[in-house]
C-alpha cells in the first residue's frame, strides 16, 4: 500500500486495466503527490522495460500478459521489500510510514482527526510523543493508533490500519 | 452484506424518487384542482418511509456488528437502529389508511395517544444513540471543542422548548382527554430538543474533523434529529397563531408534508454513510491483502 493505494491498484492503473472511478481516484491523487508521480515513473519504466525484453524474446520466450504482470508483481514486491528494510531503521522512513497511515485514517474519518489520532496514539505510547516513535516503540504506537481507530473507523478500519501498519 | 448494496447513492435515489411521486401526485391540489388521490398518496407515503427507515434498521444493526472493541458505539448505532425500528411503527399508527379500517381514527385522540406511545421510546433511544457517540468520541482525547455558537443554538433550542410547555396551547395532545398522552407529549419533546442539543455537538465534532466518510455520516445524522426537531417545533409554533393552518395553508402544508418525508431517509443516508466507510475499509484490506499474497513468478 503506497499513500491508501494497494500494488495491485498500481499494477492494474499502469496496465491501464483498473476501473474508471479507481483510475480517477489514482490520478486525483498524482496530480497532488510528486512522490507518488515519481514512483509511478519509475513503474512505468518497468512495465515498459518487461514489455520491450518480451516482444524482443518473443520467440524464445513466449511471455503473455499475464506473465508480464506477475512479473511486475514482483519487481514492485521486491521494491517495496527494500525500501520497508531499507527505513526500517531510519528516522525518514518512520515519519514517511506514520504519514501513510495519516492518509488512510484521513479518507475514512477526516484530516483533522488523522493527525490529532497519530498525534495522541504517539503520546499515549511507549514512544511519549510523536517525534519519538522509533522501530523499537513502533508496535506500541501502532496498537494505540488501530484502538483510536477502532472508535472513529470500526474494526475494518482499524484491522486496516494494523495490517498496514505492521510491516 | 447489506452496505455494500445500501449505498448512498441509492437512498439519494430513493429520496428522490419518493419527492418526485408525491409531488407529481399532490401538486394539483396545490394549484387548485379538485383532483385528489388521497388514499394512493398515503399508501405510497407510508411505504416509502418504512422502506427508508427499514433499510437505515437493517444498516444501523450491521454498523453496530462492526464495533466489537467499542461497546459505547455498538450500543450507540443499536439504539439508532432501535428508533429507526420505533419509527417504522410510528409511521403505520400516524397512516390516514387506518380511516379504511377504523373509521375516523386520525381525527381521534387516540391516535395521538398511540403516535405519542411510540415517539417516547422512539426519540430516547435516539438521543441515548447520540448521547453514546458524542461520549465514545470524547472520550479518545482527540480535542474535539463545543463553541460559543453551539452553546448559543442549544439555548436557543432550550428557550424554544419552555416556551411550548409552558404555554402548552401549540401542542396537538393540550386537549386530548387522556392524561397520559399529554405527559407523553411533554415527555417527547423534551427528548427530542435534548436530541437537538446532542445533534448540534455531533455537527460540531464532525465540522472539525475536516472531511472524510464518518463526517459526512454525522452531518446526516446531525440533519436527521435537527430537522425533526425544527419541523415539531415549526408545526406547535403555527398552530398556535393558525389553528387550522393544514387546511387553509396549502402551502405551507405542502412543504411540512414534503420535509417529513425527507426525515426517513436522511436516517437512511446516515447509516449509508457510515457503512461506505466500512465497505471502503474492507475493499481497502482486501486488495492490500491480495497485492501481499500474489504469487512471485520466477
Amino acid at each position: 500500500m503506497i499513500h491508501g493505494i494497494s500494488e495491485q491498484a498500481w499494477i492494474q492503473y499502469l496496465d491501464k486495466q483498473l476501473e474508471v472511478s479507481e483510475r480517477e481516484r489514482i490520478e486525483a491523487h498524482l496530480a497532488d503527490c510528486a512522490e507518488c508521480r515519481e514512483f509511478c515513473k519509475r513503474m512505468a519504466r518497468t512495465d515498459e522495460f518487461l514489455h520491450r525484453l518480451a516482444d524482443e524474446h518473443a520467440e524464445r520466450f513466449p511471455l503473455q500478459n499475464e506473465q508480464l504482470h506477475i512479473n511486475l508483481a514482483k519487481v514492485l514486491a521486491r521494491v517495496l521489500d527494500a525500501e520497508a528494510r531499507e527505513g526500517a531503521l531510519s528516522r525518514p522512513a518512520i515519519a514517511q510510514r506514520m504519514k501513510y497511515l495519516e492518509e488512510i485514517l484521513a479518507a475514512m474519518c477526516g484530516e483533522w482527526t488523522a493527525v490529532n489520532a497519530l498525534r495522541v496514539a504517539a503520546t499515549s505510547s511507549l514512544a511519549g510523543a510523536h517525534e519519538h516513535v522509533t522501530q523499537d516503540n513502533w508496535m506500541s504506537f501502532l496498537k494505540k493508533l488501530t484502538s483510536i481507530a477502532s472508535v472513529f473507523c470500526g474494526d475494518a478500519g482499524a484491522r486496516l490500519l494494523w495490517e498496514y501498519g505492521n510491516v | 452484506m447489506i452496505a455494500t448494496r445500501a449505498t448512498p447513492r441509492l437512498m439519494l435515489l430513493g429520496l428522490t424518487l419518493q419527492a418526485g411521486v408525491w409531488m407529481g401526485l399532490h401538486l394539483p391540489v396545490l394549484f387548485g384542482r379538485e383532483i385528489h388521490f388521497n388514499v394512493i398518496e398515503g399508501t405510497f407515503q407510508s411505504a416509502a418511509s418504512i422502506l427508508a427507515f427499514a433499510l437505515a434498521l437493517a444498516l444501523n444493526v450491521e454498523i453496530a456488528g462492526e464495533y466489537r472493541q467499542t461497546p459505547w458505539l455498538r450500543w450507540a448505532w443499536l439504539f439508532l437502529g432501535a428508533n429507526a425500528g420505533l419509527s417504522m411503527l410510528r409511521e403505520v399508527v400516524q397512516s390516514p389508511l387506518l380511516n379504511l379500517v377504523w373509521k375516523g381514527y386520525t381525527d381521534s385522540p387516540l391516535q395521538g395517544l398511540h403516535q405519542h406511545l411510540v415517539i417516547v421510546p422512539a426519540n430516547s433511544f435516539l438521543v441515548l444513540g447520540l448521547l453514546g457517540m458524542w461520549w465514545a468520541y470524547r472520550q479518545v482525547g482527540l480535542g474535539f471543542v463545543t463553541k460559543g455558537y453551539d452553546y448559543a443554538q442549544i439555548a436557543g433550542i432550550v428557550c424554544v422548548l419552555l416556551a411550548l410547555l409552558f404555554s402548552r396551547r401549540g401542542l396537538t395532545q393540550a386537549e386530548s382527554p387522556y392524561l397520559v398522552g399529554r405527559v407523553l407529549q411533554h415527555v417527547g419533546l423534551l427528548l427530542l430538543a435534548t436530541a437537538a442539543a446532542a445533534s448540534v455537538v455531533l455537527h460540531r465534532m464532525a465540522l472539525q474533523m475536516g472531511g472524510g466518510k464518518l463526517a459526512r455520516a454525522l452531518r446526516c445524522l446531525t440533519l436527521y434529529a435537527a430537522l425533526r426537531a425544527t419541523l415539531v417545533l415549526a408545526e406547535a409554533l403555527l398552530f398556535l397563531h393558525m389553528p387550522e393552518w393544514r387546511q387553509t395553508n396549502g402551502l405551507l402544508h405542502f412543504l411540512d408534508t414534503f420535509c417529513w418525508q425527507t426525515v426517513p431517509w436522511l436516517a437512511a443516508l446516515a447509516g449509508a454513510y457510515r457503512a461506505d466507510l466500512t465497505v471502503h475499509a474492507q475493499k481497502e484490506l482486501q486488495r492490500y491483502l491480495a497485492g501481499k499474497a500474489a504469487p512471485i513468478a520466477a
